[in-house]
């Protein structure tokens, strides 16, 4: 068996050249967030952990589709062969153990190709990791091979399903009717496909629903996802959907005269499955990067505005890292000053789980911000329970709404949290809504065990303030400048979602050039037939231009529901939270990779 | 259909001058064609016989313009195909050459209809469905227009194939084995259908067969081996190709 595995590899340099490439971006991906998980965990970074414990779980999402997809992109194009031994007498095992050998020997080989890279890759990271302040300035990743052994679990069994499942289409079929079956494909879905796509269908609507029932950062983390499931429903109706498209279409250009036009609207009918296979990745591609930015977006937007709302302040002060004493009684005492606040936000640690089983994992790294001074009239955090002048001394607590969300607590109860070495566990006075804008956590300043110097102070009073190294904002001023803080702590975020996106392109290009050099006997014998290679050309510009607007279709539709949702949930609004510039940035870039990806090796095959 | 401009009638509908073809294979290169000549007249039904491997597909893609000859001339009607660029020969071919392939002749994924309009369509004319359905009909496929190939039997698909061949109303039309892959019933109907259009239509018909009994039904027989012409038989019997097979054969 691994003899023919060899040999097969061998024959079919391009067909496997694509899964490796695949296999081996896929490992590396996979190995550096693991790496970056292991540090955040080992080295005590909490950021760390949770900003790449986040990625991880889109990460692994998307790599497992898009793996899977590409094997079935990369094995279809082969049924022919696998059909001919079923011909010649291997039964349907032999074939699935050849499938499996093969995909197995590709994987064996990229797999730690791509792993062993990647743990070093990792490195890359450190700068921006520093420079954001998700890790301690020095402090080195730990690489063990653990993220390897990760990468290599993961990946493995998710080849192996797509194999499978490919050699399932192969040997379900008589061998005749395989042999004679391949130049066409199969019409229709099975009911099991349908039903599968009508239930993801319909999760994916109910999860982008979220929002309007659960508001804030969980329900709209929760409305993200089901663009996943939308472009999951998709891709298995998919065959059924540019089917139906291209045989309208085919009906009504019948007495159009331009061949290519007409050729390519007959191909997309009868390789809907193949064009499905191409426009997933395509669509995912868009929507992956649409959805992050805009509940990115719309988190900052709605942190934005709730500061702007929640701050009646005549100006804010603040000066380049903090303010000292000194700086903060010059400003209250400059006459003119009525009231201030001066706040401060202070690193912690809260427990989210009462069992310690979890070991690191019960504690959640967050934020308390620490007041002090007269909030009343400067700040209003849309407080729903209990009251902020209540918030004094140690043992006082106020706490969003959000943070509280199912742990059925309220005013009265207690939260743990953790500064530095000394656990407390104040009582909760107040419960408030505009968490994302102040912060989850408020305490007094003097409840905290050393004092922390003040980040900002929110004056009222007609003053004018001469003291030395001090900023003087307006509100809207200072909503902006903590705006593009914010902005700059999501880099990490920003930059490991490129890498995906990235990721996605390659795939997508890679499967789309599989599938077009697959076609050489089919363009060949249109060419014997009396077409030109300007024709052929022609034609496929039209099946990619068909490629390109399907995907684009899909993978709006697919984000719309989640963005209006995320809207919603952040924002009150029903406006849909596109960031333009990046949508239409990622539309072109699936203009261009459907064009160039099938043109490109349609123009070397016509040759 | 729109009137087609007939190219005006010549002394020879295929002429050919001193072709060679060779590929490479490795370092070495194999000779398919060592200078064949030949000129066949408007109006015949040409058969090339000749042993396996001495170049009968070649000759028939190099005179139809499918491929290119290393050397030598490929004249149709009065156009020089050796002369025209790529493109300019694949046009001229669809209008005026039909050809049945060996094997592997029909689109998949299209039905019969459509492979029958393929040229057509490729050339931006408009299928005529009455010719349309008087083809089909001749090669004894009404009522399977709809029908992918793969719902055809072998014999059906090379049906089509020519029916492919003859939709627009080409002047010269070469068959590589049409008949290879058929039973004598079925194959002697698929040649009737050939022989019957191209007499209709006025059609040269150059056709290679391995089969004597097509080549008894051919006005002239012509026999290659090892690339090269190895003399002709007018209106043979049965017994003549078949010695003369017989003779080259050893
Ligand atoms: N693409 C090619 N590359 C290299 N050699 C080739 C190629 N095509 C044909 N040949 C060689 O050229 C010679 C003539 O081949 P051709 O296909 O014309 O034979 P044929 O007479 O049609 O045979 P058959 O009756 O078996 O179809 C053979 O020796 C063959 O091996
Ligand atoms: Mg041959």
């Amino acid at each position: 068996m691994w003899s023919f595995a060899r040999s097969a590899v061998r024959a079919n340099p391009a067909s496997f050249a694509g899964s490796f490439l695949v296999v081996v971006a896929a490992a590396a991906l996979l190995a550096a967030n693991g790496v970056l998980m292991e540090s955040g965990l080992r080295a005590d970074a909490p950021m760390l952990t949770t900003v790449a414990g986040s990625f991880a779980g889109t990460a692994v999402l998307v790599v497992v589709l898009v793996v899977a997809s590409t094997f079935a992109a990369a094995l279809r194009r082969r049924t022919e062969q696998y059909a001919l031994l079923r011909a010649v007498g291997a039964t349907p095992a032999q074939v699935r153990s050849m499938v499996t050998a093969e995909v197995g020997l590709v994987f064996a080989v990229a797999a730690p190709v791509g792993a062993v890279p990647g743990l070093f890759a990792a490195h890359l990271f450190t700068p921006l990791l520093a420079s954001g302040g998700i890790v301690p300035e020095g402090l080195d990743l730990v690489v063990t091979p653990l993220p390897v052994l990760g990468a290599l679990a993961l990946l493995f069994p998710t080849a192996l399903l797509a194999a499978r499942l490919v050699a399932r289409s192969v040997t379900s079929v008589s061998p005749t009717a395989a042999v004679r079956g391949t130049a066409a494909e199969p019409a229709g879905l099975s009911a099991a496909r349908r039903a599968w796509a009508v239930v993801l269908l319909v999760s994916g609507l109910l999860l982008a629903g979220t929002p309007f029932v659960l508001p804030g950062l969980l329900g709209s983390a929760a409305g993200a996802t089901s663009a996943f499931l939308l472009i999951s429903a998709a891709a298995l109706a998919g065959p059924a959907l540019v089917g139906a498209a291209a045989r309208r279409a085919v009906d009504a250009s019948r007495t159009s005269r331009h061949a290519a036009t007409l050729l390519a609207l007959l191909n997309s009918r009868g390789f809907a499955r193949r064009l499905t296979t191409a426009i997933v990745p395509l669509a995912l591609f868009l929507a992956l990067g649409t959805v992050q930015t805009g509940v990115n977006g719309s988190i900052v937007d709605a942190a934005a505005a709730q500061l702007r709302t929640g701050v009646s302040a005549d100006a804010v002060v603040t000066a380049p890292g903090s303010l000292t004493p000194e700086q903060v009684d010059a400003v209250t005492t400059t006459p003119g000053v009525e009231a201030v606040l001066a706040t401060a936000s202070v690193p912690a640690e809260v427990r989210t789980d009462p069992d310690d089983d979890l070991g690191g994992l019960a504690w959640e790294p967050s934020a308390l911000t620490a007041l002090s001074g007269d909030a009343a009239g400067l700040v209003d955090v849309g407080v729903t329970a209990g009251s902020l002048s209540d918030l004094t001394g140690p043992g006082t607590v106020a706490v969003s709404a959000e943070s509280l969300f199912a742990t059925g607590k309220g005013v009265g109860d207690t939260v743990d949290v953790r500064l530095g070495d000394s656990e407390t566990s104040p009582t909760i006075v107040a419960v408030y809504d505009r968490g994302l804008g102040f912060g989850d956590y408020l305490v007094d300043a003097v409840a905290l065990p050393e004092p922390v110097p003040a980040a900002a102070l929110y004056v009222r009073g007609p003053a004018d303030f001469a003291v030395a190294g001090l900023e003087v904002l307006t509100v809207d001023e200072y909503v902006d400048t903590t705006v593009s803080g914010a902005a700059a702590q999501q880099e990490l975020g920003t930059v490991l979602l490129l890498v995906l996106i990235v990721f996605i392109a390659v795939a997508a290009a890679n499967t789309l050039v599989m599938l077009t050099s697959a076609r050489r006997p089919e363009l060949a014998l249109l060419r014997r037939v009396g077409a030109t290679r300007r024709q052929l050309t022609a034609m496929v510009g039209v099946e990619s231009a068909f490629v390109a607007g399907t995907a684009l279709v899909l993978g709006t539709l697919a984000v719309l529901p989640a963005l209006v949702g995320v809207a919603y949930g952040m924002l009150g609004t029903a406006v849909p939270a596109f960031d333009w510039s990046v949508y239409g940035a990622l539309a072109a870039a699936v203009v261009l990779i459907a064009t160039a990806a099938t043109l490109v090796p349609t123009r070397l095959t016509t040759r | 259909m729109t009137a087609i401009d007939t190219p005006p009638r010549l002394d020879t509908a295929v002429r050919l001058d001193q072709l060679t073809k060779t590929y490479p294979n490795g370092p070495e290169q194999v000779a398919a064609l060592r200078g064949v000549s030949l000129a066949v007249r408007p109006g015949a039904f040409t058969a090339i016989m000749g042993p396996s491997g001495s170049g009968k597909s070649t000759f028939l893609n190099v005179a139809a313009g499918l491929d290119t000859p290393t050397s030598g001339r490929v004249h149709i009607g009065d156009t020089d195909l050796t002369a025209l660029s790529a493109d300019a020969v694949t046009r001229f071919r669809r209008r005026n050459i039909g050809f049945v392939f060996q094997a592997y002749n029909l689109v998949g994924h299209l039905t019969v209809a459509e492979n029958v309009q393929l040229p057509l369509l490729l050339d931006g004319r408009r299928p005529d469905p009455r010719w349309q359905d008087t083809l089909l009909e001749s090669v004894g496929l009404a009522g399977m227009a709809d029908r992918l190939p793969r719902e055809l039997s072998g014999g059906q698909a090379q049906r089509v194939a020519i029916a492919r061949a003859l939709v627009t109303r080409p002047t010269v039309v070469f068959a590589d084995e049409p008949t290879g892959a058929l039973d004598r019933r079925t194959g002697d109907q698929v040649l009737d259908v050939l022989r019957g259009t191209a007499k209709q239509l006025g059609q040269t018909l150059v056709v290679v067969t391995h089969d004597p009994s097509v080549a008894v039904a051919a006005d002239d027989v012509l026999f290659l081996a090892d690339g090269l012409l190895a003399g002709g038989l007018v209106a043979p019997t049965t017994d003549q190709v078949v010695a003369r097979l017989v003779e080259l054969g050893r």
